[in-house]
């Protein structure tokens, strides 16, 4: 298997070969991670494939310090946008049930002057993820980024389904109080 | 839209947290916990031995396992003597000890998480109940230091899994999985040892505990805690010359009410019939994992067992039944 500076050498030399290698050591994890989002599997496949075409398009210029989390920043925001624009909200998807879940922890007023950037926002979400164990905060972005099921986390863990599920509780509760500290309503 | 704006932050977190997510391997927990106190537990005696060792050597002291007199090792080792179940339901005691040996003048034992409940079973020395810190007197008699027992006593632990349902083992908090107690040992010649048991509780309810030098640091604020109040003797020891806490025999193979030599009695009566039932689950699928005497005469004997089945404690306990014939214990009932 073609490692990640070598894919991106044939992205620079404008090789098709790049995207097929790409698709070898990464697709698996590119597609999972847009079923997840939109819940349906050519759905997913049409994603990841614009997603290659966006990765295409970016490199060169950019060269991407870790090709996997670089091209899986683009397949989530592209699979978000088709959730959306579908309203894939009505679909059961994981997307939707993690949404589901962590709504609680973000209600608040919701009014205009209250309302949060969501790049400051990002930042006390760092914040907050910074004071989590590296497990833990694994769990969190497994989760509430790649939209994994709590038995897909629970495998990539080595724990079992229902301590995840305990564990994301209490997360979930622990961020709530952090954004509450920080007056953080979204 | 409260979700679609924490998604939206979520796209931008940096790449470092998704990297972070992405690449994470599979953590073999049980292996690398027991690994890593292992190591942990190597790397203190050996850094810690280099430092002490020119300054009191012969002074040496060992910590033993009470009932089975094994002594607890540098590098550690799992009890046997006692788990825990993620309800907290403890079977048998976690760790039961006695440090053994020579002009020993006096010993200041801290806990640092948990509590400890030192037992004089010569019954010539102050007690202090379930305690952090307080200092025990030794002195010469080297026969006596078997009978003054420290019993590690984790009720924050077993509180923190009985009264919170959602709580288990493997999420509990790194000060409630792990526990040390540190003994500052005064020689009668005047010379000075720091020795600690620490204490680990694996993601399988097994307690692992190792013994060695210590170095107090500045960090180990416990150890600066002050000493707690005897308990007064005319409480302790209320009934006549009998103490409150010897009136029913222990089931775990502790010290009884009685006397040492009745104590020692007491065991060789039992211990055949044990070494016989521990034969008996040998043959099966089951493993030991504590035995404790339910009733006896002196030609039958029931034992309540806790096995464990593939690494699985198994519920509820057993029953065995033996009985002596021709000077030999034999099985006659084994079930539920």
């Amino acid at each position: 298997m073609v490692e990640d500076e070598k894919i991106t050498e044939m992205f620079f030399e404008r090789s098709e070969q790049a995207i097929r290698e790409l698709d070898i050591r990464y697709g698996k994890v590119f597609r999972s991670l847009s079923y997840h989002i939109v819940g349906s599997g050519p759905d997913a496949e049409e994603c990841v494939n614009d997603a290659y075409l966006g990765v295409w398009n970016a490199i060169p210029p950019a060269r991407p310090d870790s090709l996997l989390s670089y091209v899986c920043k683009i397949v989530r925001n592209i699979s978000l946008k088709r959730y959306y624009r579908k309203n894939a909200a009505k679909r059961s998807s994981h997307y939707t049930v993690a949404m589901e879940e962590i709504e609680a922890c973000m209600a608040g007023p919701n009014t205009v002057e209250d309302e949060i950037e969501a790049k400051e926002l990002a930042r006390i979400i760092e914040s907050f993820l910074d004071t989590l164990s590296v497990e833990n905060r694994v769990i969190f972005m497994r989760r509430y980024w790649f939209c994994d099921s709590c038995k897909d986390i629970a495998e990539l863990a080595g724990l079992t389904e229902k301590n995840i599920s305990v564990r994301l509780t209490r997360i979930r509760q622990k961020m709530k109080a952090y954004l509450a500290e920080r007056e953080v309503y979204v | 839209m409260n979700s679609k704006k924490f998604s939206q932050a979520m796209s931008e977190l940096d790449r470092r947290y998704v990297d972070e997510a992405a690449g994470y391997k599979k953590a073999k927990k049980s292996v690398w916990a027991k690994t890593g106190v292992i190591a942990a537990c190597l790397a203190l005696i050996v850094v810690v031995a280099g430092i002490f060792a020119p300054f009191h050597g012969g002074m040496e002291v060992s910590a033993h396992v009470l009932g089975t007199d094994e002594e607890i090792p540098a590098a550690g080792a799992v009890m046997h003597s006692g788990t825990i179940s993620d309800t907290g339901k403890m079977r048998g005691c976690p760790l039961k000890f006695y440090l053994s040996g020579k002009d020993i003048a006096s010993v200041r034992f801290s806990c640092k998480n948990q509590q400890i409940n030192f037992i004089d079973w010569t019954e010539k020395r102050e007690e202090y109940g379930n305690a952090q810190n307080f200092t025990v007197v030794y002195g010469e008699d080297e026969s006596e230091y078997y009978y003054l027992t420290i019993d590690w006593v984790p009720n924050t632990l077993i509180r923190e899994l009985t009264d919170h349902k959602e709580s288990r083992i493997t999420t509990l908090p790194e000060e409630m999985r792990h526990d040390v107690i540190v003994m500052e040992i005064t020689f009668e010649n005047g010379e000075t040892a720091t020795k600690a048991i620490s204490i680990s509780l694996l993601d399988d309810g097994t307690f692992f505990a190792c013994f060695g030098d210590y170095e107090i640091s500045e960090a180990d604020t416990f150890v600066n805690r002050p000493d707690s109040e005897a308990i007064p003797r005319e409480i302790l020891y209320r009934q006549g010359d009998v103490p409150v806490q010897r009136e029913e025999s222990p089931s775990d193979g502790t010290p009884d009410t009685e006397e040492p030599a009745q104590k020692e009695e007491w065991s060789a009566v039992n211990e055949p019939a044990e070494n016989a039932a521990r034969a008996y689950y040998k043959k099966t699928v089951f493993e030991v994992v504590s035995l404790e005497l339910m009733s006896g005469t002196e030609n039958e004997v029931t034992f309540s067992v806790c096995v464990s089945r593939g690494g699985v404690i198994q519920e509820p306990d057993r029953r065995i039944t033996l009985q002596l014939n021709n000077g030999i214990w034999e099985v006659v009932n084994e079930g539920y």
